[in-house]
């Protein structure tokens, strides 16, 4: 008798083991079936700016819309490429590389803004930059490479200022390191993140003023895409995880403490510097909400102009129409 | 008659020498106190049992090792590798092969000094006497093993020089081709003479080819016993019937014996037998 | 003949096992292109002249950084074969700087070479050399020492010996290296192009994946790499069939 007692002893107490296995960040009694599980897949290394999607996690954002969300790192081509094969179903990219993307035939939509104002500009030692783009003629421009939001904002620049790439020197950094560059007086300019290499500049003594596209030739910022499947098969799951993501942003924006704690769990660089990840976390709030915090809806307008704009510097064909590109009704559903 | 030093080669004069090797055990000796006086121009054998320092003893007069104590000394002065005045040929052809048998042997006329297209020419003359000629452009792998040790002689020989060591040069083939080569070394040597100093294991080959059979002492090696070999020249290639040969034979096998040689008693051996 | 269509067989069967995978495991072509999608792209970019312009470029520093990294690698190779001083002297940085990732040092050493074609031909140089190195040292200390104690019969003296035995007898291990080293050299154009170039095959690698998004084209660009790859061993098997005859 004593195996068969064993054995249904285990039989009983196996599911009870099962359901203590519960999702992380969601309140403990649930069976895990209540949340789907859902891979987002962030830039190439955690980071105090990834602050909305850790709030979302630890404050239950996500498990209130019924998601559990894993969290993944991926350098930028990949996360378009999993997310447009059904590997991944959220990830995060700049709207330039989307439109090319998108002409390249990788069925992804952008669904969200995060970034109502464009990151990038153009960043030199203060009384160097010129306030015009037609300034920028003959200088030497430091930026990480020919591809990314970095290179489109800067041609859409010179284009603005009757120029091309042919009138200024380029020095490509592939480690990301233009700063170095631009420290050492190898360049005049550099491309950067606003929320970023000044604050990187500062902290080594360098005073720098900016050049930003916005009133120039402006471009839509990073936002959330997801697979064209997905979104034509699951909206509602598309919109859940927008508004929460949403939600926890407005959060952040409200008390930038709260992200920042949940950014240091999740972040381990943050702890060799804080003061500096706060002061970008500070910065990158100013840039989710640009003029005016709008919750992820997607600027059609700007869209618009920015498509031809990019087709225009021959970045994309055109034959993939900006509308298939974006999906405005998900975070704006009138 | 008795042996024939024609005077010509350079006499070998060698002086209480001895050879001191360094091994993880301590210090070796090859050879110790061997004295020995090679006249110009004779053939002399040197036998003696394995280990005996038969081959260390050549190198010395080659000039390829110092003695660790007295003194070698080759037609007057102390002998220096490759200038001319010793050629040795080995146990082994040790042929380059990735040069043709021609290029092996002309490889010592080059390393001499000589003329670029003076050494085709007198390459093909030391292949051509040992029979090699026709096989002058095949590469060291084609060659069975007899002709690659032919190869080695004219190798040894093409720089004519007045004294040629001989490091058991047959003892890797067969008895019959063993005695024809014997009788065309001594060919060889009766049409152009030089000082001959020829190591070997077989009595037999040493009668056969010796104006002096020198017998070795197992080592340290020393001089145990020189022999005279007293039969007339030219010597056929096999001297089995010959009776006087047969005598010398026994002589320097006995004195093989007498130097009580491990590997040369029977195995059961019990303590005093003779 | 037979060789040839050896590898025609062989090549074509490859394509279609590459081609089953993409048709079988549903692949889109931004993931893993099928081959003939990869042949369409890579004759728009030949008609463009685009393939040409960065094949030219990590040519020439291949070719250049094997040439260097195996001059260098045969001589020292040889000192080290020689001299057992110079070997404990040399070899634990030999070994330490082969450890190191030079993907990880090559953006300095493309500052330090002042970031032109001579910081992309000392890179390449570098990652070839080991290989080249080693196998010239065994082949170096493998000379037969019988045919060593020969010539110094001859009166040949320890350069000649080194000339006329140890180089040659060491030719068959050395091209062994050699066959490594050059394959070796192709990667090391292409990392040494990611340290800080802007054109090449690397950079085009680059450019597809990260700027424009276009798998085929970076399949492109490795087709031709590979195809690189296998002609300059082909040359060097030739080389060698040539060279060495033992």
């Amino acid at each position: 008798m004593r195996p068969f007692r064993f054995l249904a002893a285990l039989v009983l107490v196996l599911p009870l083991l099962v359901a203590c296995e519960c999702a992380p960040f969601a309140s403990c009694p649930g069976t895990p079936q209540d949340l789907r599980p859902v891979t987002l897949l962030l830039g190439f290394r955690p980071d105090v700016q990834f602050a909305p999607f850790y709030v979302a996690q630890r404050e239950g954002y996500y498990a209130a819309a019924g998601l559990d969300v894993t969290i993944e790192h991926r350098q930028a081509p990949d996360v378009q490429r999993l997310v447009a094969d059904g590997q991944a179903e959220f990830g995060v990219a700049d709207a330039t590389d989307v439109m090319i993307a998108r002409t390249s035939e990788i069925p992804i939509t952008y669904v969200s803004t995060l970034y109502q104002a464009f990151p990038v500009a153009i960043i030199g030692p203060v009384g160097e930059v010129p306030d015009d783009p037609s300034g920028l003629a003959g200088m030497t421009i430091g930026t990480p490479g020919r591809f990314g939001s970095s290179w489109h904002a800067l041609l859409a620049l010179l284009e603005a200022g009757g120029l091309t790439e042919d009138d200024v020197t380029i020095r490509e950094y592939p480690q990301f390191n233009q700063v170095d560059g631009l420290a050492n007086g190898d360049v005049d300019l550099i491309t950067g993140f606003r929320n970023n290499e000044p604050l990187r500049l500062e902290a080594r003594g360098i005073e720098v003023e900016l050049l930003t596209i916005d009133e120039i030739a402006p471009l839509p910022g990073p936002g959330i895409i997801v697979g064209g499947r997905l979104l034509g098969e699951d909206p509602e799951l598309v919109r859940s995880f927008v508004e929460a993501t949403t939600a926890a942003m407005e959060e952040v924006i409200a008390g930038p403490d709260i992200g920042f704690a949940a950014a240091e769990a999740e972040v381990p660089a943050i702890a060799e510097d804080p003061e500096v990840a706060r002061a970008v976390l500070d910065a990158t709030i100013e840039l989710w909400r640009g003029e005016e915090f709008a919750a992820g809806r997607i600027p059609v307008e700007l869209w618009g102009t920015a498509y031809a704009t990019m087709e225009r510097l021959g970045f994309i064909d055109g034959s993939v129409p900006v509308e298939l590109m974006i999906a405005p009704e998900v975070a704006d559903p009138d | 008659m008795g042996s024939n030093p024609i005077p010509s080669g350079l006499g070998v004069d060698i002086d209480g020498v001895g050879a001191r090797f360094p091994t993880p055990g301590g210090p070796l000796d090859a050879l110790a106190d061997l004295s020995l006086d090679v006249p110009a121009g004779s053939f002399t054998v040197v036998i003696g049992p394995n280990g005996c320092g038969k081959s260390t003893l050549l190198r010395l007069v080659a000039g390829l090792l110092e003695p660790s104590s007295g003194a070698v000394r080759v037609g007057g002065s102390p002998p220096r590798a490759g200038d001319g005045r010793v050629g040795i040929a080995f146990q082994q052809p040790r042929l380059v092969p990735w040069r043709s048998v021609l290029d092996n042997v002309a490889l010592a006329l080059e390393l001499a000094g000589v003329a670029a297209d003076e050494r085709a020419g007198r390459a093909t003359e030391a292949l051509e006497r040992v029979g090699l000629a026709g096989v002058a452009h095949l590469r060291p792998r084609e060659l069975s093993g007899g002709m690659a040790q032919r190869a080695g002689l004219a190798r040894a020989l093409v720089t004519e020089p007045p004294v040629l060591l001989l490091d058991e040069p047959f003892s890797a083939l067969d008895a019959l081709t063993r005695e024809t080569f014997d009788a065309e070394l001594q060919r060889l040597w009766l049409d152009r003479p030089r000082t001959v100093i020829l190591v070997t294991h077989s009595v037999a080959e040493a009668v056969a080819l010796a104006d002096r059979v020198v017998v070795l002492t197992p080592r340290p090696g020393r001089v145990a016993r020189v022999v005279a070999v007293d039969l007339p020249r030219p010597r056929p290639a096999d001297l089995t019937g010959d009776p006087r040969a047969a005598e010398l034979a026994a002589e320097v096998r006995a004195a093989l014996t007498s130097v009580r040689a491990l590997e040369l008693r029977p195995w059961a051996e019990a303590e005093g037998a003779a | 003949m037979r060789r040839i269509g050896a590898a025609l067989v062989s090549l074509g069967a490859f394509l279609l096992a590459w081609k089953l995978v993409t048709v079988l495991g549903g692949l889109p072509p931004y993931i893993l292109p099928a081959p003939e999608g990869v042949l369409e792209r890579g004759v728009r970019a030949v008609n463009s002249g685009v393939l040409w312009e960065h094949t030219a470029v990590t040519l020439l520093e291949i070719v250049l950084g094997f040439a260097v990294g195996a001059s260098a690698a045969v001589l020292t190779g040889i000192a080290l074969g020689k001299s057992v001083l110079i070997e404990r002297v040399l070899s634990p940085y030999i070994v330490a700087a082969q450890a190191v990732p030079i993907l990880a040092l090559a953006p300095l050493l493309d500052i330090w070479f002042g970031g032109g074609l001579l910081a992309r031909v000392a890179i390449c140089a570098l990652i070839a050399f080991f290989p080249i190195a080693i196998a010239t040292m065994v082949g170096i200390r493998a000379a037969d020492p019988l045919l060593d104690e020969m010539l110094r019969s001859l009166g040949a003296g320890p350069a000649q010996r080194t000339r006329l035995l140890d180089i040659p007898s060491a030719l068959p291990v050395i091209f062994g290296g050699l066959r490594v080293g050059v394959t070796l050299a192709v990667i090391g154009a292409v990392v040494a192009e990611w340290a800080g170039a802007s054109t090449g095959l690397g950079i085009l690698i680059n450019i597809a994946n990260f700027g424009l998004f276009d798998t085929p084209l970076m399949f492109v660009a490795l087709a031709v790499l590979a195809i690189i790859g296998l002609a300059f061993y082909g040359l060097v098997v030739l080389a060698e069939r040539r060279l060495v005859s033992h």
